[in-house]
């Protein structure tokens, strides 16, 4: 035999796939649940996952959710505050008003967002 | 999860699962790992019974060692292969001892006469490759069948057997002009075509 032969047979074997009986793979499978380290309680890692779908929706809720609930927030009262022109701001805005210059008058000061019907008119 | 979607997992990372307790992992590390390490173990030992214990015993190996696995340190796969290659070490040695005939070490190259070959040669050409293997001496028979059937690299059969890269070149070599020589005359058993008879 040549040792391409040989080489040949080889390959062979080696694409040659072993199957392992079933009982074979029972008793292994066995011995691996036997052998198996339990979670402790309230350890979450049972699942393959690791981390549950659920808390995975929790912690996106509870991280990015709560950043935008914050940003959300944040807009609504500028918007509020630009609209509604609390009388309680009135007074601040128009004390720092003066201060720039006494010739302003209050109720330039206290339009926080301009109209945009000013806009629209130039445009 | 799906056993599927644990496939693309590696090794290491099925067997840190396993040890946290992922019955899947386990699962998907018994059918990944007991086909090669059986068959590893069959090719060693030439018995499948034998081997389904050897096989049985390296994996129960892991599933101790898996809680204090050092990632990085070892491969799975080879960690497993030293592990069924010491099992067959030790087996061998028993049975040796346990014989009472006396017979000696077998020889380094061995004669090349068919004997049990000739016999299953014409059966089954897988059967007389395992039969020739089963011949040669234990070192080089290990050598051969991680390099050219299980396809591990030198290197990779260096940290198996635990020596040096140079002695499994040469165990290699050895074990391939052995192999050659147990099987030679059999060509036409093995499929080949009789170069003689085509000149």
């Amino acid at each position: 035999m040549t040792m391409q032969d040989l080489d040949a047979l080889l390959s062979e074997a080696r694409a040659t796939e072993t199957r392992p009986a079933p009982d074979f793979l029972a008793r292994v499978l066995d011995d691996a649940y036997a052998a198996q380290p339990v979670p402790a309680a309230g350890d979450a890692v049972a699942r393959p996952g690791g981390r549950s779908l659920l808390a995975l929706l929790a912690g996106w809720v509870g991280g990015f959710g709560g950043a935008a609930a914050g940003l959300a927030t944040a807009t609504l009262a500028g918007i509020w505050l630009g609209f509604a022109q609390p009388a309680a701001l009135s007074a601040p805005v128009a004390s720092v008003s003066a201060a720039f210059g006494a010739e302003t008058a209050v109720d330039d000061v206290v339009e926080l967002i301009p109209s945009l019907d000013g806009w629209l008119a130039e445009g | 999860m799906p056993l599927d979607d644990l496939s693309d997992l590696g090794d290491e990372v099925l067997l840190a699962r396993y040890a946290q307790g992922d019955r899947m992992a386990a699962r998907a590390l018994v059918l990944r790992l007991s086909p090669r390490v059986l068959g590893y173990a069959a090719r060693l030992l030439g018995d499948r019974a034998e081997a389904e214990d050897v096989a049985q015993e390296a994996m129960m190996r892991l599933w101790r060692i898996a809680p204090d696995w050092r990632s990085g340190e070892a491969q799975v796969t080879t960690w497993l292969y030293r592990v069924v290659t010491n099992l067959v070490t030790d087996r061998q040695r028993a049975r040796r001892r346990r014989a009472t005939n006396g017979l000696d070490e077998a020889p380094e190259v061995p004669d090349g006469s068919p004997g049990v070959v000739a016999r299953l040669i014409e059966a089954d050409r897988m059967a007389a490759l395992d039969a020739a293997l089963v011949q040669l001496p234990d070192r080089q028979r290990q050598a051969v069948v991680l390099r050219h059937i299980e396809g591990l690299s030198n290197p990779e059969i260096a940290s198996v057997m635990e020596i040096g890269v140079e002695a499994v070149e040469s165990l290699t070599a050895r074990g391939k002009r052995a192999l050659a020589a147990l099987l030679s005359g059999q060509k036409a058993a093995l499929g080949y075509e009789d170069e003689g008879a085509e000149a």
